[in-house]
């Protein structure tokens, strides 16, 4: 019986003469509110008890949000991306697809914390991290790996398919343009003026700005980056495979940068190596 | 009468009863193995000092987390401090919340609700 029957109740019987004069009517009325002020009072414990652990799975959810994105790039950080690399080994096990991993990684990235100190190198994280969302599908994975590497998964990807993904995000990334936010740190950089990179780097303070960061205007640079792909085969454990496109990124990088390498070694056509040791 | 000085645990909020200053305190979060073992000297306490005070007194309220049986008790304090305001006390409660939780929000008006006391919600970032 809920409060409001209660009170509906009583003043039914309040209603009947007979009722209303008994003795112990003004008994049952006391009771009667007390049932009903104790009924209110159990419905509001249930209902900020509930509010409480709804707020605490909220938070729950949050933290196990935070525990597995990058808070800088809020790309899936190592953690998610092996759950997610575990999950498209058993669909590629079920329907017999093959799945590609993609090892990128920043060319020079220490020369730009160098010269233009860490904030820089954060926007270019974030700057790379857009990029690289941009050009793939829905449904690849970008992850932060680790510092400036970043680990791609291609579901029910061909090694063709990876490479040409690989390329892409190559161009993509050498296209970009990242505005820096303080250009000058300590004033020791004197920024070109002209748009051409190759002009930019002639422009440009050698001593002080390393030939290898092109500095596009004033505010802004282009960065390339590095990439290794490799396949996954069904004989090989995910660790073999992350291992295999690592592997393929050095070789990249051995190249001089701003290209990709796949697991055969094979240099991919068109591809454009780098000016200086990557 | 004494305070009553009850330090924070992993699952009980720190207790600051000062009986002279008029000045309660409650803080942390609530989740004892056992709520009504735990509240009872503080209900008993509270009972005591309400029948024998006259001066004015500051409750100040900053619980995160409280389980359903904390709930309960802490609604039994509130009815305590009520009582005593309807008998002529002059009582005002400060409640502190999370001011980046709406939520935390609609659980001090669920309190709040309940009494006809001086009721402030007041967003943490502006406690003293």
């Amino acid at each position: 019986m809920t409060d409001r029957d209660v009170s509906a109740w009583l003043d039914e019987l309040s209603a009947d003469e007979t009722f209303r004069s008994h003795p112990l009517f003004a008994q049952l009325q006391l009771l009667a509110e007390k049932y009903t002020k104790l009924v209110r009072r159990l419905d509001k414990i249930s209902k900020i008890s509930d509010s409480f652990q709804v707020q605490l799975k909220e938070l729950n959810g949050a933290l196990q949000l935070a525990a597995l994105t990058d808070a800088l790039c809020g790309l899936p950080n190592r953690r998610a991306m092996i759950d997610c690399i575990r999950k498209e080994r058993n669909r590629s096990a079920r329907n017999g697809r093959t799945f590609c991993l993609i090892m990128g990684d920043i060319d020079r990235f220490k020369q730009v914390n160098d010269t233009f100190g860490h904030e820089a190198g954060d926007d270019v994280l974030v700057a790379t991290s857009a990029t690289l969302r941009q050009h793939l599908r829905g449904y690849d994975v970008c992850s932060r790996w680790g510092g400036e590497e970043f680990l791609i998964l291609l579901p029910e990807t061909t090694l063709d398919g990876g490479i040409q993904t690989a390329k892409k995000l190559c161009e993509a990334v050498a296209s970009q343009r990242i505005t820096i936010a303080n250009p000058v740190p300590g004033g020791s950089f004197r920024p070109a003026k002209c748009v051409d990179g190759e002009a930019a780097r002639a422009q440009t303070s050698e001593e002080v700005v390393p030939r290898s960061l092109r500095f596009v205007t004033g505010t802004e640079i282009a960065i390339t980056m590095s990439l290794g792909v490799s396949v996954f085969d069904h004989s090989q454990s995910i660790d073999a495979c992350i291992r295999e496109a690592d592997r393929t990124l050095y070789a990249a990088k051995a190249t001089g940068g701003n290209c990709c390498r796949h697991g055969a070694l094979a240099e991919t056509p068109d591809d454009a190596p780098g000016d200086d040791g990557a | 009468m004494d305070d009553l000085v009850i330090p924070a645990t992993s699952s009980s909020p720190f207790v600051n009863f000062l009986a002279e200053s008029g000045e309660l305190e409650l803080r942390g979060e609530s989740y004892p193995e056992n709520s009504p073992r735990f509240f009872r000297p503080i209900l008993k306490w509270l009972t005591d000092y309400l029948g024998a005070r006259t001066a004015p007194i500051r409750v100040a309220i900053s619980l995160t987390y409280l389980n359903t049986s904390s709930v309960k008790c802490m609604m039994d304090m509130l009815d305590a401090l009520q009582a005593a305001h309807d008998k002529g006390l002059s009582i005002v409660i400060s409640w502190y919340y999370d001011g980046d939780n709406d939520r935390a929000l609609d659980l001090a008006e669920e309190f709040k609700e309940e009494l006809t006391l001086p009721f402030h919600i007041i967003p943490a970032s502006e406690a003293t």
